[in-house]
């Protein structure tokens, strides 16, 4: 531990003091960041991808370290257009929204804004320190999943994504997770390469991209909720406090460490990403809060533990790329090529060949958290004036951006297509109260879902029993199907009925006579 | 969309999809089995969305069932509600919106230059909510000659950036 903390200062000594030039890396890249991630349609894997184009000639730290700043930045930008448009900027950011937008709403955008920060900035200290000390311990557990692990971790996303963005319907919400799901399905599928759903579209062939479908869902979709509106509202942004009061977040430092510990732990699991840590967070959050009332209406607590489990993940989301060599989100797959490239060997073997790379890529989440925390807090009045804009003006920019971000990352016009029939599709999936936040979130997890399915089925042979086999998919299992459960009728019929009976034999225990 | 329509449109929707859930169990069902290549049961491309398919079929079901318990059925429609629905604001604003987007982002973007194309898209947005709700000339002056600045300066700095600061060819 000792040689950790040794490794960690010289690494941040060096990135400081003995070439202060990346300390303007660190602002720039932080700032881009946090500017590709607010603005709808740029995401932190598109920011990081093309960021990797314009770093390919750098030395492999800078690189590195650009890189890094640009993912946390991004991941804490989307919080901005999730509060001030309700446009989550980047998928991570969509239970932002769900108290972020109706805080802006009640002219506390400053506030909001504030709140997010801090959360971001403590879930990422907190992802830190677990980086730093807790790496081994949390890659390893993350290599005891399995594909039933799998199976049940994509099946749980899906129901409590639905079960929070439709709290009055989930049903409706798990609708949308399942079709998100099918979606995923649509092109050539692992196993024998089968074109599935294509109909002979070469451009089908290859799957429905997330970017564009997100971009399109949340961005055109918001486009037309907006325009559709005969008097154009503006939301007054009353900005009178952007510095969060102490007692504020010290009020929920039980909800921090946890959606920090929760979010840092699910960044690690391969391939599940900030989203389903946010989620999760909110979630976790909302059912042990004293205020779960107002989780949806503009709850503090709730802001804070979104922002916190997001940017804890991007900590968390490093911990396989560097142990296992294995993403834990999108923009982290993004960067772990971007290692590759620039000649790092990330793996099992990274603590005996490049230990000081580990402590190096700790003191760079270290920088752009700082950057990031800075910057978020000075950068607010200015940002919070994009809501006294008529949003008449606005929307033609947001869908500029929309389309030349659908097409960039892949440089195809069918993608264009793609967002555009998302975003009618999101429309109306809004209007009939179906959320979108699922469907995006089934299109994620797809990919991990069929795989695992499939091979869970194979291993088991069709036998259900080997699904509830393993601790571990036996408590994510019972997790899914008590949230799945916990909606319905007869559940809260039995619920309250056991409830009440516990009740009587309590009184004729205290009142043997009656 | 009002609360007391929801059956209704949950009753429209839950068959689409009950009928979208069909479609995707039939399609799967018709995919091949690889039995002359010795392929696993399990591993056939069909499993998979054959059981996502059958989950979205129950689901609207339930979702179906309970709009036929609220009247959902009752859709009520008439010459006169349809001519009331088509003539409503919103409606007329959110078509509108759909098509200039199409019209730009499926149409222009690749068969126009993306500078004039996206400047076209602006500025025609623009005109479209904006001038044509002000009443006032003068001010529709200084409106037209705001929007024509916006559309030169959002096709300009949104190209640039994409084209030499991020390298993509743009369309």
């Amino acid at each position: 531990m000792i040689d950790g903390f040794l490794m960690f200062s010289k690494a941040l000594w060096g990135f400081m003091v003995q070439n202060p030039v990346m300390i303007l890396y660190v602002l720039g890249a932080t700032q881009l960041g946090i500017i590709v991630g607010m603005l709808p349609g740029l995401t932190a894997t598109m920011g990081v991808a093309l960021m990797t184009t314009l770093t390919f000639k750098m030395e492999p730290d800078s690189a590195v370290l650009i890189l890094v700043c640009m993912y946390v930045g991004a991941i804490y930008g989307g919080s901005r257009s999730a509060i001030l448009l309700n446009i989550p900027g980047t998928p991570a950011n969509a239970a932002t929204a769900v108290d972020g937008y109706p805080l802006a709403r009640q002219g506390l955008a400053g506030k909001a804004i504030g709140i997010a920060t801090t959360g971001s900035f403590l879930g990422s200290m907190i992802g830190l320190l677990l980086l730093a000390f807790f790496t081994p311990l949390i890659g390893n557990f993350a290599l005891k999943f399995k594909s039933f692990e799998f199976f049940w971790l994509a099946i749980f996303g899906i129901v409590i994504c639905g079960n929070l963005t439709a709290p009055k319907d989930p049903l409706k919400g798990w609708i949308a997770g399942f079709l998100g799901l099918f979606v995923a399905t649509i092109g050539m599928e692992p196993y024998h390469a089968y074109q599935r759903f294509s109909f002979g579209y070469m451009d089908l062939s290859g799957g429905i991209h997330l970017i564009p479908a997100m971009v399109g869902a949340f961005g055109f979709a918001e486009i037309i909720t907006v325009m559709k509106q005969p008097k154009l509202e503006v939301v007054k942004g009353k900005i009178d406090r952007i510095f969060p009061r102490g007692k504020d977040i010290w009020k929920y430092w039980r909800s921090i460490i946890r959606s920090g510990l929760v979010g840092t732990f699910i960044g690690a699991i391969p391939g599940v990403g900030e989203d389903i840590a946010a989620w999760t967070s909110y979630d976790l959050a909302k059912n042990s809060s004293k205020e779960a009332e107002k989780f949806g209406k503009g709850s503090i607590e709730g802001l804070l533990v979104a922002e916190t489990g997001n940017n804890s993940a991007v900590a968390g989301a490093m911990i396989p790329v560097l142990s296992l060599a294995i993403p834990g989100s999108a923009p982290a797959a993004v960067l772990l090529a971007a290692m590759f490239i620039h000649g790092v060997r990330p793996g099992p073997l990274i603590m005996i060949e490049f230990p000081e790379f580990v402590y190096q890529v700790v003191a760079m989440v270290l920088l752009a958290t700082t950057a990031m925390f800075v910057l978020g807090l000075s950068m607010v009045r200015p940002l919070v004036k994009v809501l006294a804009i008529r949003r008449a003006k606005l929307m033609p920019v947001v869908f500029v951006l929309c389309v030349i971000g659908s097409y960039a990352i892949q440089a195809r016009l069918f993608d264009i297509g793609v967002m555009v029939v998302f975003g009618i599709i999101g429309y109306f999936m809004r209007e009939m109260d179906y959320p979108i936040a699922p469907m995006v979130l089934g299109i994620i997890l797809g990919t991990i879902l069929d795989k695992n399915l499939v091979r869970s089925l194979i291993i088991s042979e069709g036998n259900p029993l080997f699904f509830f086999q393993s601790p571990i998919s036996m408590i994510i299992a019972s997790v899914t199907l008590l949230t799945f459960f916990s909606r319905t009728r007869w559940f809260r019929a039995l619920k309250s009925k056991i409830r009440d009976s516990i009740k009587i034999r309590i009184l004729r225990m205290n009142n043997p006579s009656r | 969309m009002k609360q007391e329509n929801m059956p209704k449109a949950d009753f429209v929707v839950s068959i689409l999809l009950m009928c979208f859930g069909v479609w995707i169990v039939i399609h799967s069902l018709q995919m091949p089995r690889f039995k002359e290549v010795g392929a696993n049961p399990f591993s056939v491309p069909g499993i998979v969305p054959g059981i996502l398919g059958t989950v979205i079929f129950i689901l609207s079901l339930v979702v179906f069932i309970r709009s036929l318990t609220r009247k959902g059925y009752w859709l009520g429609l008439n010459r006169q509600t349809l001519k009331n629905f088509f003539q409503e604001i919103s409606l007329q604003r959110m078509l509108l919106t759909i098509f200039i987007c199409i019209v730009y982002g499926i149409l222009m973007v690749g068969s126009l230059n993306y500078y004039l194309a996206t400047f076209i898209f602006v500025l025609v947005f623009l005109i479209l909510f904006q001038l044509l709700g002000s009443e006032d000339i003068t001010a529709r002056g200084k409106l037209l000659m705001l929007s024509v600045l916006q559309a030169v300066l959002v096709a300009g700095i949104v190209g640039a950036v994409f084209r030499y600061l991020f390298l993509v060819d743009l369309p």
